[in-house]
């Protein structure tokens, strides 16, 4: 007879969640690249010896271990920090369990998940959002060091190759920044709530986007200590041929950020597409999610344009290729052609989104329907298409395809027409809209104001003879300054005052946001008015020192120049001091009407308790509903144990219907 | 700022949605790499066209073989055909020898890897010679990158269907690495036919 062992057999140890990932983070990821750098750099000198006849050829062998360097630093980032540990799981057919991605996702690990490879996209929002304002905050403070060498007429202040080194790395870094800073906080952030869903379509090619911007800025900001950059953002050729060894910098990190763009972009769109909630049509989408969508959707066949040419540019500057060399059958004009493939586009990816922030927030603040849903949408639909076809209107001067300006300046006239809707879209939805006048709000007036200056100026540059007279003064740059942070980053502003509730469960301090709101829009406007008259008056753009004509112009657009730094001081410290220290907010402050309004603070971790089902659209504000004079209280949330089926996550009806739904009818809960 | 959940489950979505989701992102993530590739091809056609100079490809300087680049796209074709044979004619279903069948065509991919490697080696000029030759060899280093990522996701593939973490309605996993096996094989022969176009010389 035998009888039944009743020991219980010893229990196997569970390898901890998350596996090695646990053990990285941005520490390890900063170790491992400065580790691989430093074999790269020493692979690289040993290895790679210079050759008597580089020097007529063009390789250049410290180019060849800068840009090794660079790029076995950025590898070793990644890899430090566990980018590469999936697809090599994937390969070796080890999957993640739940415990594992829950990790992944950030769970339980408090404020260290933002230091690490997270793939929960509120914490890459949150991520993105630091990283745009600390680009920003580098690039202004360049703005604040070139504004005060142009104080004088020849102030001395930073030197010719300082100076020159300076307004590129300002301008690349502002370019940068401004590309990233809708789509990257409020696209990974907001974006998954407004349609719906749990998270992003790609959770951790999320992360590794984020990722490789923070991998980038080291890249970048080396440039300062090999040279500079001295061609400007624009890095053309042949002086970028021959620059120093901040172009190896300039085009190592444009390399990884179009790396960046693409994936995220893929993954913007994916999640659109694919994700929106049951009943959300593309007519009940919302506007900012259309804006986002174009502003990716153009990035993604863009950016590659833009990494081609620095490629090639590095096997220029690296092998003593002849891409752009002229005397061995290159051509210059090619990478401007790269470049502005790129570069036109790539404003439309900065100030798409931004637009449609503004119009999702006007439709809020003044309590009516979108204007015309449909024209706004055409509108984007427009400027998508037509911004492919008037890249050469940055070329009218250099000489290639004379024939072909004609042609180039009508599409970028007609470019204005599908602009220019946009535009109404908003006047319309303000017009006799009962204006509730928050910070956000007032960043659309601000908008309407610099965007119409911006807007028509670039219609006197997109006419041939005129941009003859004016390419390279200090019109154009007034004109894109208008354009791209008059409207740009404006939007992008009043984006973060009005979701700020939403992603830090914290209101944005009113009096400090109206004082930096101000600050910003006069000192602005007093910088780049002045820049246009000494523009038209002659005053070349990329200059240390200017004729003493030109003094007074320089000297207010400078005092205006440092409103804007004191006033965007204040917007840090709100955002800083509000973050920490502000009046919680409630789940739906403004009384909007979109989905990520109806999730309570803070956000649970996969956002919805039950997944809502779409019955209309965002902009059901009708004329009889009173303004809400106060903030709506926050219903209690429900725990699991109220549903009817015990907290399966069925879809039935039940208390939950005031977290889902709360504040409008637009949401239904779908029945089993 | 996020917050334990109080959702015990939820649902798993189904197999074919997630599937079609991420076919959705890869052919996204394909664009970009045309955009990539076609940005080549104009850089070459471009160039050439404009002949600066007239040192574009000056005369009496050397020339790529073309049959390097053909070869090297055919035996690219022969993989992916060979990978998709292993799965069914509705890539539905795969065969039951899966792993070996995707295994031998990354053998083949890998074959295509080391003939790439080798044209790079004996091209009969250096990259810095003219603007056509450092064309050529950047059109070849492309393929290069491209295959290896070929065969990463072939082994992979072979792996995970040999260890039966792929089957039944995962089976979209191996459509997307069959998608990206077509598109290198689309873009070599891009490639390919761009340095065709410099001369009609077939050695």
């Amino acid at each position: 007879m035998s009888t039944v062992d009743t020991a219980e057999a010893p229990r196997v140890a569970e390898s901890p969640a998350g596996g090695v990932m646990r053990w990285l983070n941005m520490g390890t990821g900063i170790v491992c690249g400065i580790v691989l750098a430093f074999v790269g750099h020493w692979l690289a000198t040993s290895l790679i010896t210079a050759n008597p006849d580089d020097a007529v050829s063009g390789v250049n062998v410290t180019n060849q271990v800068q840009i090794v360097t660079m790029a076995c630093w950025a590898i070793g980032f990644m890899a430090g920090l566990g980018a590469f540990v999936g697809p090599f799981r994937w390969v070796l057919g080890r999957d993640n369990t739940h415990a594992d991605e829950s990790f992944l996702a950030g769970k339980d690990q408090g404020v260290w998940r933002y230091f690490r490879f997270t793939t929960d996209h509120k914490v890459v929002g949150i991520q993105y959002l630091v990283l745009t304002m600390t680009m920003l905050a580098a690039g202004g403070t360049m703005a604040m060091l070139i504004r005060t060498n142009l104080i004088t007429s020849n102030s001395g202040f930073l030197g010719p190759q300082t100076y020159n080194s300076l307004v590129g790395l300002h301008g690349l870094t502002m370019i940068l920044a401004t590309i990233i800073m809708v789509t990257g906080p409020f696209g990974n952030f907001i974006v998954p709530l407004m349609i719906g869903a749990r998270d992003m379509a790609f959770p951790r090619l999320n992360a590794l986007s984020l990722w490789l911007l923070v991998a980038m800025l080291p890249v970048l900001y080396s440039a300062a200590f090999l040279g500079g950059i001295p061609t400007g953002w624009t890095g053309y050729t042949p002086l970028a041929d021959q620059g120093p060894g901040g172009v190896n910098s300039y085009l190592m990190a444009i390399i990884i950020f179009a790396i960046s763009t693409a994936v995220s972009g893929m993954n913007i769109t994916t999640t659109v597409l694919s994700m929106r909630a049951r009943g959300m049509t593309w007519n009940r989408t919302p506007i900012f999610v259309y804006g986002v969508v174009a502003s990716v959707g153009l990035a993604i066949p863009a950016f590659p344009m833009f990494m081609t040419a620095e490629v090639l540019l590095g096997v220029d500057r690296g092998l003593g290729g002849n891409f752009y060399v002229a005397s061995a059958g290159g051509q210059p004009w090619l990478y401007q052609n790269l470049f502005w493939l790129m570069g036109h586009p790539e404003v439309y990816v900065i100030v798409l989104p931004a637009i449609a922030a503004l119009m999702e927030l006007t439709t809020v603040f003044a309590r009516k329907p979108l204007f015309s849903f449909n024209a706004a949408v055409l509108s984007i639909l427009g400027i998508v298409g037509l911004s492919v076809m008037v890249w050469a209107h940055h070329m009218f001067t250099s000489g290639w395809a004379t024939a072909l300006n004609g042609s180039f300046m009508l599409t970028t006239e007609l470019i204005s027409v599908p602009t220019g809707g946009l535009f109404l879209v908003i006047v319309g939805t303000i017009w006799r809209g009962r204006i509730w006048t928050t910070l956000p709000m007032m960043s659309t007036y601000a908008m309407l104001w610099n965007f119409i200056i911006g807007g028509v100026t670039g219609i006197y540059l997109s006419d041939v003879p005129l941009d003859y007279a004016l390419q390279g003064s200090m019109f154009v740059t007034a004109h894109f300054h208008y354009t791209l942070m008059g409207a740009g980053l404006t939007g992008a502003i009043g984006a973060l005052a009005y979701w700020f509730p939403k992603m830090t469960g914290r209101m944005l301090d009113k009096t400090l946001g109206f004082v930096s709101f101000w600050m910003v829009q006069i000192g602005f406007n007093v910088t780049f008015l002045g820049m246009f008259m000494v523009g038209m008056e002659g005053q070349p753009r990329r200059v240390e020192h200017y004729n003493s004509a030109f003094a007074t112009g320089n000297f207010i657009s400078t005092m205006g120049a440092y409103a804007i730094g004191v006033g965007m001081l204040v917007l840090l410290y709100a955002v800083v001091d509000s973050w920490r220290n502000g009046e919680r907010a409630p789940m739906n402050p403004w009384g909007a009407k979109t989905l990520e309004w109806t999730v309570p603070n803070p956000i649970p971790l996969e956002n919805f308790h039950v997944m809502p089902v779409v019955t209309e659209d965002a902009y059901g504000y009708g004329r009889l509903e009173p303004r809400p004079t106060a903030p709506e209280p926050a219903p209690e949330p429900v725990p699991v144990g109220a549903y009817v089926d015990g907290g399966s996550g069925d879809l039935v009806e039940g208390p939950d219907d005031e977290i889902a739904g709360s504040g409008d009818s637009r949401t239904g809960t779908a029945t089993t | 700022m996020t917050t334990e959940s109080l959702v015990k489950a939820h649902p798993i979505e189904d197999a074919e949605i997630v599937g079609r989701r991420w076919m959705t992102g890869a052919g996204l993530l394909i664009v970009a790499d045309a955009s990539f590739v076609a940005a080549l091809s104009f850089t070459y056609l471009y160039l050439r066209g404009v002949n600066t100079e007239g040192e574009f490809h000056p005369p009496k300087s050397a020339t790529a073989s073309l049959w390097w680049s053909w070869v090297i796209t055919a035996c690219m074709v022969a993989g992916f055909a060979v990978y998709r044979s292993g799965m069914g004619r509705s890539q539905q279903t795969v065969s039951s020898r899966f792993a070996g069948i995707a295994m031998l065509g990354v053998l083949i991919m890998t074959v295509a890897l080391v003939l790439n490697i080798l044209q790079m080696a004996t091209f009969p000029f250096a990259v810095r010679d003219n603007a056509y030759a450092s064309a050529v060899f950047v059109i070849a280093a492309g393929n290069v990158f491209h295959l290896l990522i070929t065969v990463f996701t072939g082994i992979g593939a072979a792996n995970r269907v040999r260890r039966g973490l792929t089957k039944g309605s995962q089976l979209w996993a191996l459509r997307i690495v069959g998608l990206w096996w077509g598109w290198v094989c689309v873009a070599a022969a891009t490639g390919a036919l761009t340095i065709s176009m410099a001369n009609g010389i077939v050695r």
